[in-house]
Order: structure tokens, then C-alpha cells, then sequence
């Protein structure tokens, strides 16, 4: 299985560069034949690292310790969901991963565009191709997951950290990669407009989807991320400015700039070559958060450690990114220049500007703070670190800007708004806002003027989101005559962007009342004795003894607490220390939560004694954190229906015939495809039998796909006019239908 | 002893060298065979505490290099890094026909004893008395081939080097031999014999007098120099020292000692950083006794420093590095002790080698970032008949997947002939030029080892190895995908060359179809806008249509493209 991986990853870096070359030569002289078989190489690429992934995968489902990736993150009492993580655990493997969903996301890239942008499109495959061969270079030459062992294959494995033998940990990496690369796609399309010279708004089209899916991959990849922290980590909190968390915020807050100044350009045309400026920098800083993880040069419990070649192979390539984009973005900037001005500061496009000013300096306060210790290890040889006492001087008042912005612009309108009309669509969230207060204030909530201006502004957003939607609302009911749920059904089905994105920031509110909730936060460690109960605000912790059990990797020590409100039983938290056997040095603390909108009650246990009868507890009292959860959900919902398929798509598919028959089939197939499943389960060959079945499939499309980028180049036959007639629709209709996704 | 118990083990275990728990370990050489092979023969100080090597002492270890029918006999107080002089070793050897016979040898300045000559074949089994405890080896055949090698170890003297280091402690008191300061985790340094001179009786001392005359190497009086005397009875709990220093004329003098047997001392002072020892002086019941003891001076020349044929390497495999580990035998070739100073003595590792570290029971060594290792001990002149100095340190040389590699040390004091052990379950091939391969040698726990003998390397010059047979990672498939990414890349530039004159206006009817085709779009919308049958717009339309297919046939020629079924991609 090792050398079937090494061998699909060395076919990969030939492929990738062959998809690269051909793309561009074909693209320089006008050859369709260079061209088809160069987008059919990309597709070969997807399926080469396919075939290599479902090696990998195998390898630690079998447990083939003859390879150094495999034992070193696994081991065979793991559950299968964890042996399957393990592939992007640790260094080498991850890198796998990362370039593997590029090559997955450029096919679809590839494939979705393979009509619409004819010109730009090769351009595109030569810089994925190019991302992709050094990725490839690297796993190759510096980091091979499949490297084997020379001297003797160790019978064992070494096993997995226990912090990430996590469902949040199994999740979160291929969240945030996919956030990464996808940021990818943009970056290429838009480079791809630079060379070729085709800077109309064609290449925005192209990517404002995969922008989007991007930005909501990276930001549930945060997500999930501070879940983990908060539920795993045990510290309390779910944010501590580590310079790994800080590697995937930096390329949200251009990312989040991007979509923002994308949005500008699409409907008045204007910042483009800032739109350019963002695309280059989220991308470049994509590649400065894996830089950053994986070189070592910054200290973080998340990293992946030390090592200087790879700094410097990275800083290498981050400064090549740079050269030739802005080189590319310099040539370009005379026809990239903007003759209409921004008509009024008291515009949507103008509060979108000032929020990206304020994304932009968010950005770089956090890089100069993440990078601050090894600059000062560079010039004066001392490490000074920068802890999140800085971070918070410096983020607090920036979010409060962005907090206002979010509002402001909802109740601006494109083009320029009337004083009046701004003074009439502010009384309501101004008034939310001075409610909020007064409501904090009484509820004890007054503390902190920080925290406090941060509800209050969250108010005055939530005001000001649903002022907005009622008036939409109202507007349908009134040129339709519906009623208003169906109305709003109808503004969010068929308006989606402005309505979804009015969400998306009510849910950016409710998220930072979690994070003014944290100005609240208070703790205290004590120690228990069976039977006793101590009182930690509203609540009576009651410790009523220990548990202990054991599995196949661990043992587990649980303390069963009673939690009393008024005296009365109101949960049970069972906060427990596990101890894995291959990493008795590393016993992982489980967190107890006891969740309410209001506040979190968290526990952990620190050091007992089981004989004794007692418990070292730090309780901690978490004011508004779900309030982050749910803030993210809307967030969520409001994204997929932006991202759900157009009216066009589902008219598509709702002209498609089904004949009883094939519904019959259809569903055979189904209950045919349970009932295997089950047996496969049944008999547990799942595992086994699914690599087979992934990797069969894979085999299957890396010859299809091989075909198709070899036989452009052997064909002979000469096409008829009809055929290029049939061509010529096809791109006509693509090209309509562009420009209706576009007006629309 | 368990595969744990095997080198990198002990190394992981007991050497300071970092990053050594990362590795996996490859179990191949025992313990016992490592620090007897590494000890070797005139150069073992295993570490203070070391139990193995009481353990492995009185069995033999059949060595390639020494004659046939020579067995050598070494015998040490607790350890061998204190060697028990001028003790009677007593060889029975029986040989093959019955006959037996006694032959006693007198051990030399660094514990051993040599029986040469000896019938191949024959029952070898010895015996000797250290500080009245009675000690006897194993009985073995001497070999057919080559000789063996044995050791002698007393009781007396364990916990040496355990000490607190200021030579008053516990330890000291316990042996007079261990009252050097230690070093860290380093064994401590013995006293060595390097205060030449004569002690004899002397007429009109009165018994139990001893007078000694400190000189330096000019013959000068050392004054206020401070002399300490240990006293010793043979039996470890019986030790006792005093303390004098020398008046201006270098006198030191000592009175009321004790007389006869089995009373021994021995006059100790420190210079330098080291301790120097006389011979051992006995006093008569009759009358005392005098002497004039040398100091040597001191040089911090490294040319008065060789390192000797008793040096030894052990080259072991390892998972993507070679473990090396090195004890260099530096003898002083001068008469004055040398001090590295503050430096200390940099004794280079080969280029690209990683992890260096000192090994337990050696000189104090010192690695920096720079893959040398600096010795910071002083070397007393080989004259003083102490036990050399020794440098042991490991390092790893990474092979980074490769089959063969060369092992470049720089040697800048030269190295005299040093042997080279390699396990041979590492099926490692060693060349050089000089080299001697030795016959294999087994030790007692059944890992055989390879020797080989190199050639001698001059001063500052490189001992150099090519070692083949490492466990390599095939490299044709990277050197086969660089090759076709390389192909692909200058094909692609040849490719990207601006187009020739007869190109161009395929290159240039790009935008000039772009034209139309943006005309197209217009035009469809207008006719979807205004009904199919604007017959106008039709018009306009199909003209544009024959337009982009004359274009496209032109464009593209010869090199388009169809689908089967006619779709395109």
C-alpha cells in the first residue's frame, strides 16, 4: 500500500505539471486539443490523489505500522472514525489532505466553468496546477506520508494524541482545509484574469460561489475549532489568540473583506483592483496559516513542530506568490481603473469600504501580534511573547467598529441614502440599543463598558436586521397581496443574497454576545470530599463519589457531581480524567457542562484522590456562551440557502421526467444499497470492503479521466460544422445564463 | 537480558542523547557487548554505578586482536576506571591431555595482566586476591583463534564517583581514588600516577615519619601546595586520609603514621583540574621514610596529544541514521599535564552528524550547535602511568534514505590504527583504505560483531568511510518524475514563445470572436426579448453563427477537437 500511495503522489506531481503546461501552451496558441486534455488532467490529478487518499485511509484502517505516517498517529485500538482522522493528524498527512481537496475542488472548478470561461479557464488550471506541484513537491521530497520504516517495522502504534481522539477534532481540520484550499479557487481565477488580460467581471462570476463555500468552510473550521477548545481543552474559555487559532482568523478577515468588496464590485463596479488586492492576500495568508503550523516557527500547542527547511521552502514560495500576483496585479492596474467615484458616504458601498479598512487592520494587528515573538527572536534574541491582554486592547475596539458597520449597513441602501431616511431607519435600532443597555445594566451585566457597548450594539443589529426584512416583508405583502409568513418565505426564496446576508449578520450579533458574555466569566478551584457541597453562585455542587471504568484504550475516572438550584437537583455533571494506555503522561480531561442560555456551568477535575475520597474541581461560570453556537447555526442556514442551487437549477431539475419505472428502480437500488450495508456491517467488512469499493471507483475514474486527457491528443477526426454549431449554443446559453446569475 | 535490553536502549536509558526516544529502537547490540567492545582493552571505565560490568565480569571476551594464546587479565577495584596495580594474578591452565599448570603474572599500571604463549585449547581458569577479597574468573578453552579478554572486580570501590564532588565527602573517604570533583553526571576522575619519584627509607627519620619534597618539572620547590595522604588497608571501610602543605622549600611532612603491614599510602595533590598520585608507599618499623615527588608543568599544546590504536568505534544502524558511538584514547605524549583551557579541546564530529553527546564514564566532553564535541578535562602525561583519558561521546549521521554514505571525520590529532565494531545484523559493508577486516566475534550474550582495523590517519587529516548496504528508499521513481516534470516544463516554455507570423491571426481573432460572440448574446436576448419570429434579429443571428463557425474552423484548424457523439468538453 505504500508504494501504491507514493507512486499515485509521484504520477500526481507529473499530471499536475502536465495540466499546468498544457493548459498554458494550448491557451497561448489556440490549441482545443492541448486545452480539452489539459482540464481532463485536472480531473486526472482529483482522481490520482483520490486513489492515493483511499491508501492512506487503508493503511491506517489495516494498520500497516510498515509505514512511519501510520504508526506514528495510530494504533489498533482506536475506533475506525480516529484511525480515518489520523490521515490529517499530523504533518505529512495533512499535507496529503490539503492538496488532494485542491485537486478535488479544482475538478469541480474545472468542471462547473468548463463552458463560461473559455478564456480565463486554462490560465486558472496552470496556477492550481502550480499550487498543487508544490504541495506535491513537498510531500515528496521533504514530508511522504508514505515513507516506511528502513530497519525494523515496529509491531505496534504509537496511537493518536488523546486531544484529538475528538468527533470536534475528526471534523474541524477538514473543515478549515477545505476553507484553506477552497481559497484557492478564487485566488487562481483571479490570477487567471490577470494574465490573460480578461478583467471584465466574468472571473467574479466564476468564483463567488466557491468564495462564499470557502469563507463558510473556514469559519465552521473556527468554529468547530473553539468548540473543541471549549469542550476538550478544559482551560474554559474558547478563544486564547494561540498563533495556530490566529493562522485560521487571519485569512477569514480578508476573506470576509473579500466577499464584502466583491459584493461592491458586482453591483457598482467599483474597488476593483482591491477586490484583486484581497483575493492575493487571503490566499497568500492561507499559505502563511499552513506556514505557521507546520514550520514551527511559531509555539503553539497545535502545531505540528519544528522544522526550519520547510520554513524556508514555504517562505520561499510565499514571496514567489507574492512577486508575481501584485507583479501581475502592477501591469494590470491602468485597466483596472475605476472612473466612477463613490457617490455618497452615506451608502451601503461605503460602509462595506470602511469595513473592509477595519478587516484589513484587524488583519494585521493580529499577524504583527502572532509574529511579534519571532520577530523580537530575530532581532534581539530574546522571545517576547504578546498574550491576549494585547490582543484584546486592540480587537475589543475593533470589533465594536465592525460591530457598527454590520449595523450601519443594513440600513443603508446602495448608491446613497438620504439623511432623513438614515435618521428615520435608525430610530428603531438606536432605541434597541439603549433597551439593551438599560436590560444589562439591571441584569448585573454593566461591569464591563466594553462588554456592554458589545450587547448593545448586538441589539442595535438585531433591530436593525429585522426593521429591514419587515420592510421587505411589508413591501411583498403589499405588491402581492400574501400573508406574511409566505412573503417571507417568498423574499427568502427568491431574494435570497441581500435577505440571507441580513442573517448572516444578525447571526455575527448573537455571536458576539458570547463573546462579551466572556467579560463575565468567573472561576474557582476547590476541593471536594464525597458527600460535600459547595455553593458557586446561584448553583450547590455536590460531589457524590467516583466511578471507574475502562475500555480497550483507557481508564476512566469519573466524579458524579449533583448540580442544586434553590436545593434542589437541577443535572448532573460527571467531569472525568481519562488515561490512555500508550500515553499515561498525557491523561485528557473531560469537560462536564451543564448548558443554558443564560450561562454555561463547566467542570473539570483536576488531581483526586480515589481513596481518600476527594476531587480537585475548577468550576467555571460561562455568561451567554451558547449564544456563539446559535449565532453560528443562523449563520449557517443563512449561507447554505445562498448556497443552495438557483431557481434556474431547480427548474432544471424539476423538468426531468421520472417514469414509474425508473422511480421503481430507484428505489429497488436504495433498499438494495440498506440492506448491503447492513450486511456489511453485520459481517464488519464495512471498512475493508468500502476502501475497496472507494478505491475500485477511483481506479475507474483515473482511467476515464486519463482517457480523456490523452485522447485529445491522438484523435484525428476532423469536426463538422454542425458540430461546432452545437458548440457555439452551448456556450451562447452559458453565456446567457451567466449573465442572468449575474443581474440577479 | 530482553531486546530492550539492547543499545539504543541503553542509550535511550543511560546516554544523554537527544532525541533518541523518537527513534524506534532496532534492539541490536546487548549492553554487555557494547561495553565491552567499546571498553576494550587498556581503555575501560564503564560508569560509576555501572552493574553490568560486574556482571560481565570473569567471563571472557574472545577478541580478534591479540595473539593466539594470549589472555589478558584486568583487574579493578569496583569498577575498571580503578585499576587494582601490582596485584598477583594466578592462571591455572590444564591442558588438553590433563596436565595442569600454575603461571602468575603481576597486574601492570592499568589493572591487566598478560599470559601469552599459552596452548591453544587448553582450560584457562585465574584467580586473584584484591584488598584480601579473593576473585576468580570463569573456566574457558583458550581460542584457536585470537585471544580473550577478562575482568576482575572487587567489591571495594563501588559508589565511586557518586560522590558530591569536593573530594571530602563520603565517597572520597571511601576510596582514595575518587576524590576528583565530578562533573555533572560524569564518573569522576581518579587520581592518576603522575608524580614520578622515589620514597625510601630514610636514617634518622623516626618510624612512622614520612617527608616528601614537592619539585616542578624545573626542579624548583613547589611551596604551600597542598598534599593529601591516604591511608589504606586493603579493606574498603578502613580508609583514612590527612592533609599538609608544603613549606618553602617544598617540604611536606607527616608523623605518627601507622607501620607495617598492611598499611599503604598513597600522596595525592591536585593541579590543573587533576588529581596526581605517587606509587604507593609502605613504612618500616624501623625508621621513616623520604622522597622527592616531580610536578609536571603544564601546556595547553594539543600536539602533545596523540590518540591511540586502543580507540574504538561502534557504527550501528538505525531507523533513516547510523548511531556512532566513539571512544577516543588520548594520550599526552609530553611530559606536563595538557589543559584545554577555557575552550576546551574541540574533538570534531563528521559533517552532517546530529544529537552529539558525551557517554557516561568518559572525559567531561561538551557538545555545541556546531557538531563538535569540546573536551574540557586535562590529560596528564602517559609518562605517570595513570589510566589514559578517554573522550566517549555518540552522534547519529543521518542517511537520509540513501544505500551509501561517506563518514568524513576530521581527526585533527591523528588516530593510530583504531578498531571499528559493526553488529553484524546490520549487513553494513565498510571501505577504506588501510582497512583490515578482523574475524567476527561473538560475546557472550550471542550478537556477533564485525571488526575492522583502519590505517592509521595523520594528523589533521579525515578518517574516512564509505559504509554501503544501509536500507535505502528506491529513488528512480523521484528521479523519474523530476525528469518528465522537467521535460514538461521546457516543453512548455518552448510552447509559450510568442507565437510565429503565420500564428498570429488565429492569436488575434480571439477578440475579434469575442466580439461576436458578445454580439450573439446580445442579439439572442433582444430576440427572446421580442419573440422568435423577429425575422430581423433571426437574421442577424444566423449570420453571426455562420460567422463563429467560419472563425472557429479557421482558428483552430487542423488541431480541433471532436467528442465522440459528437459533445464537446
Amino acid at each position: 500500500m505504500a508504494d501504491f500511495g507514493a507512486l499515485c503522489v509521484l504520477i500526481a506531481l507529473v499530471v499536475a505539471t502536465y495540466a499546468g503546461a498544457a493548459s498554458l501552451v494550448g491557451a497561448r496558441r489556440g490549441n482545443a486539443r492541448l486545452l480539452e486534455s489539459g482540464r481532463a488532467a485536472v480531473y486526472a490529478l482529483a482522481a490520482v490523489l483520490g486513489l492515493a487518499s483511499v491508501a492512506m485511509v487503508q493503511a491506517f484502517v489495516s494498520g500497516d505500522y510498515s509505514i512511519k505516517y501510520v504508526q506514528h498517529y495510530s494504533d489498533a485500538q482506536a475506533p475506525l472514525a480516529y484511525k480515518i482522522s489520523a490521515y490529517w493528524g499530523g504533518l505529512d498527512g495533512s499535507m496529503l489532505f490539503w492538496v488532494s481537496l485542491l485537486a478535488v475542488f479544482a475538478a469541480i472548478a474545472v468542471y462547473t466553468n468548463r463552458h463560461r470561461q473559455r478564456e480565463i479557464l486554462p490560465y486558472a488550471i496552470a496556477v492550481m496546477a502550480a499550487v498543487a506541484d508544490f504541495f506535491l513537491y513537498l510531500i515528496i521530497f521533504e514530508k511522504n506520508p508514505f515513507d516506511t520504516f528502513l530497519v525494523e517495522i515496529p509491531s505496534a502504534g504509537q496511537g493518536l494524541n488523546p486531544l484529538l481522539q475528538n468527533p470536534y477534532m475528526v471534523t474541524h481540520p477538514p473543515a478549515l482545509y477545505a476553507g484553506f484550499v477552497g481559497l484557492t479557487i478564487p485566488y487562481a481565477f483571479a490570477m487567471a484574469a490577470l494574465i490573460s488580460g480578461h478583467l471584465d467581471d466574468a472571473w467574479l462570476v466564476a468564483i463567488r460561489r466557491w468564495a462564499l463555500a470557502s469563507w463558510f468552510m473556514l469559519t465552521l473550521g473556527l468554529v468547530l475549532g473553539m468548540i473543541w477548545a471549549y469542550e476538550v481543552l478544559g482551560w474554559g474559555g474558547f478563544w486564547a489568540w494561540d498563533p495556530v487559532e490566529n493562522a485560521g482568523l487571519l485569512p477569514w478577515l480578508t476573506a470576509t473583506a473579500m466577499l464584502h468588496s466583491m459584493k461592491v464590485q458586482e453591483r457598482r463596479g467599483l474597488l476593483r483592483r482591491w477586490t484583486f488586492v484581497l483575493v492575493i492576500l487571503t490566499f497568500f495568508l492561507t499559505i502563511f496559516g499552513t506556514f505557521m503550523t507546520r514550520s514551527g516557527i511559531v509555539q503553539s500547542v497545535h502545531a505540528f513542530g519544528k522544522d526550519t527547511r520547510l520554513a524556508w521552502i514555504f517562505t520561499i514560495f510565499m514571496g514567489l506568490v507574492l512577486l508575481v500576483s501584485f507583479g501581475f496585479l502592477f501591469a494590470r492596474l491602468s485597466a483596472l481603473r475605476v472612473s466612477r467615484p463613490l457617490e455618497s458616504w452615506l451608502s451601503r458601498e461605503a460602509s462595506y469600504v470602511a469595513a473592509n479598512w477595519v478587516f484589513v487592520l484587524a488583519a494585521l494587528v493580529v499577524m504583527f501580534a502572532t509574529m511579534f515573538p519571532t520577530l523580537s527572536e530575530t532581532v534581539s534574541r530574546e522571545r517576547i511573547s504578546v498574550g491576549a491582554p494585547f490582543f484584546n486592547r486592540w480587537m475589543v475596539p475593533i470589533g465594536i467598529a465592525l460591530l457598527l458597520l454590520t449595523g450601519l449597513c443594513s440600513i443603508l441602501a446602495w448608491r446613497r441614502t438620504a439623511l432623513p431616511e438614515v435618521r428615520r431607519r435608525l430610530i428603531a435600532p438606536v432605541v434597541a440599543a439603549i433597551v439593551t443597555t438599560g436590560a444589562c445594566a439591571i441584569g448585573g451585566l454593566g461591569s464591563s463598558k466594553a462588554a456592554l457597548l458589545c450587547l448593545a450594539l448586538s441589539g442595535f443589529i438585531a433591530a436593525a436586521v429585522v426593521q429591514e426584512i419587515g420592510r421587505g416583508v411589508a413591501g411583498r405583502m403589499r405588491s402581492t397581496g400574501q400573508g406574511p409568513g409566505a412573503a417571507l418565505g417568498a423574499l427568502l426564496y427568491r431574494i435570497r443574497r441581500p435577505y440571507a446576508g441580513y442573517l448572516v449578520h444578525l447571526g455575527v450579533a448573537l455571536m458576539f454576545l458570547g463573546f462579551a458574555g466572556q467579560a463575565f466569566q468567573h472561576e474557582e478551584s476547590v476541593v471536594l470530599s464525597v458527600g460535600q457541597t459547595h455553593s458557586f453562585g446561584k448553583y450547590g455542587i455536590r460531589f457524590d463519589g467516583f466511578s471507574q471504568t475502562e475500555d480497550r484504550q483507557k481508564q476512566m475516572v469519573t466524579a458524579e457531581l449533583t448540580v442544586l438550584l434553590d436545593g434542589k437537583p437541577a443535572g448532573q455533571l460527571l467531569p472525568a480524567r481519562w488515561v490512555y494506555d500508550k500515553r499515561p503522561e498525557e491523561p485528557a480531561t473531560q469537560v462536564a457542562i451543564l448548558r443554558g442560555l443564560a450561562e454555561d456551568l463547566y467542570v473539570t477535575m483536576g488531581n483526586h484522590d480515589m481513596d481518600g475520597g476527594t476531587a480537585a474541581l475548577k468550576l467555571v461560570s460561562n455568561p451567554l456562551v451558547d449564544w456563539m453556537w446559535l449565532g453560528f447555526l443562523l449563520m449557517a442556514t443563512a449561507t447554505t440557502l445562498v448556497l443552495l442551487p438557483d431557481g434556474r437549477s431547480v427548474r432544471a431539475v424539476s423538468r426531468i421526467r421520472f417514469s414509474s419505472s425508473s422511480v421503481a428502480i430507484t428505489l429497488l437500488g436504495a433498499a438494495a444499497a440498506l440492506v448491503f450495508g447492513v450486511l456489511l456491517a453485520r459481517l464488519r467488512l464495512g471498512a475493508p470492503l468500502v476502501v475497496l469499493g472507494v478505491g475500485g471507483l477511483g481506479l475507474g475514474l483515473t482511467a476515464l479521466a486519463w482517457y480523456r486527457m490523452i485522447d485529445p491528443l491522438l484523435r484525428q477526426e476532423a469536426i463538422t460544422s454542425a458540430e461546432r454549431r452545437a458548440f457555439i449554443e452551448e456556450e451562447l446559453q452559458a453565456r446567457l445564463a451567466a449573465g442572468t446569475e449575474a443581474t440577479e | 537480558m530482553n531486546r530492550r535490553s539492547c543499545l539504543v536502549a541503553w542509550g535511550a536509558r543511560r546516554l544523554p542523547l537527544r532525541g533518541l526516544r523518537d527513534r524506534p529502537p532496532p534492539c541490536r547490540v546487548p549492553i554487555s557487548a557494547m561495553l565491552l567492545l567499546l571498553a576494550g582493552t587498556a581503555v575501560a571505565q564503564p560508569p560509576a554505578g555501572e552493574h553490568d560490568a560486574q556482571a560481565m565480569a570473569a567471563r571472557p571476551l574472545m577478541v580478534g586482536d591479540l595473539p593466539v594464546g594470549t589472555v589478558t587479565v584486568r583487574v579493578g577495584r569496583g569498577s575498571l576506571s580503578n585499576a587494582a596495580v601490582e596485584v598477583k594474578v594466578v592462571a591455572t591452565v590444564t591442558a588438553p591431555g590433563g596436565k595442569a599448570t600454575e603461571r602468575t603474572e603481576e597486574t601492570k599500571s592499568d589493572g591487566r595482566a598478560t599470559f601469552s604463549d599459552l596452548p591453544v585449547g587448553a582450560e584457562f581458569h585465574a584467580q586473584a586476591v584484591v584488598d584480601g577479597e579473593q576473585l576468580q574468573t570463569a573456566s574457558f578453552a583458550v581460542p584457536a583463534q585470537g585471544g580473550a579478554r577478562l575482568m576482575l572486580l572487587s567489591r571495594a570501590g563501588e559508589g565511586q564517583g557518586e560522590g558530591d564532588g569536593d573530594g571530602e565527602g563520603a565517597s572520597a573517604q571511601a576510596n582514595p581514588h575518587a576524590s576528583t570533583p565530578g562533573h555533572g553526571s560524569h564518573a569522576a576522575q581518579p587520581a592518576v600516577r603522575a608524580l614520578p619519584g622515589a620514597v625510601a627509607e630514610k636514617a634518622g627519620l623516626a618510624a612512622g615519619s614520612l617527608e616528601l619534597r614537592l619539585v616542578d618539572s624545573n626542579g624548583a620547590p613547589m611551596a604551600g601546595q597542598e598534599v593529601k595522604l591516604e591511608r589504606s588497608t586493603g579493606r574498603p571501610d578502613d580508609i583514612e586520609f590527612v592533609t599538609s602543605s608544603s613549606d618553602k622549600d617544598g617540604f611536606v611532612r607527616f608523623q605518627g603514621l601507622q607501620t607495617g603491614d598492611p598499611y599503604e599510602y598513597t600522596a595525592v595533590i591536585k593541579r590543573d583540574g587533576v588529581q596526581l598520585g605517587s606509587g604507593r608507599i609502605r613504612l618500616s618499623a624501623e625508621r621513616g621514610a623520604a622522597g622527592e615527588l616531580r610536578v609536571p608543568g603544564q601546556t595547553s599544546d594539543p600536539s602533545v596529544l596523540q590518540v591511540s590504536s586502543s580507540s574504538k568505534m561502534l557504527i550501528d544502524l538505525r531507523e533513516d541514521a547510523l548511531a556512532v558511538m566513539e571512544n577516543l584514547v588520548l594520550e599526552n605524549t609530553s611530559d606536563r599535564v595538557f589543559s584545554p583551557g577555557q575552550g576546551g579541546l574541540p574533538v570534531p564530529l563528521p559533517a552532517g552528524a546530529s544529537n552529539g553527546s558525551a557517554i557516561e564514564g568518559g572525559a567531561r566532553l561538551e557538545p555545541d550547535q556546531s557538531s563538535t564535541m569540546f573536551l574540557r578535562e586535562a590529560v596528564p602525561p602517559a609518562s605517570s602511568s595513570g589510566i589514559p583519558v578517554q573522550a566517549r561521546f555518540g552522534f547519529f549521521l543521518p542517511t537520509a534514505g540513501e544505500s551509501r554514505i561517506t563518514f568524513r571525520q576530521p581527526m585533527p590529532l591523528g588516530i593510530e590504527s583504531p578498531l571499528v565494531m559493526v553488529p553484524e545484523t546490520a549487513h553494513l559493508t565498510l571501505t577504506a583504505p588501510g582497512l583490515q577486516a578482523m574475524p567476527s566475534q561473538t560475546d557472550d550474550r550471542g550478537a556477533r560483531m564485525q571488526l575492522f582495523q583502519f590505517a592509521s590517519v595523520p594528523r589533521n587529516g579525515v578518517l574516512s568511510i564509505a559504509i554501503s548496504g544501509l536500507p535505502a528508499r528506491g529513488s528512480l521513481g523521484k528521479t523519474i518524475a523530476t525528469v518528465l516534470v522537467a521535460a514538461l516544463a521546457f516543453a512548455a516554455m518552448l510552447g509559450l514563445r510568442r507565437p510565429g507570423t503565420e500564428e498570429r491571426p488565429k492569436d488575434l481573432g480571439s477578440s475579434r470572436r469575442e466580439q461576436l460572440l458578445a454580439e450573439l448574446v446580445e442579439v439572442e436576448r433582444a430576440r427572446r426579448a421580442a419573440g422568435a419570429d423577429d425575422a430581423p434579429l433571426a437574421q442577424r443571428r444566423a449570420e453571426l453563427m455562420a460567422a463563429l463557425v467560419a472563425m472557429d474552423a479557421e482558428r483552430v484548424g487542423d488541431t480541433d477537437v471532436r467528442r465522440p457523439g459528437g459533445r464537446s468538453v
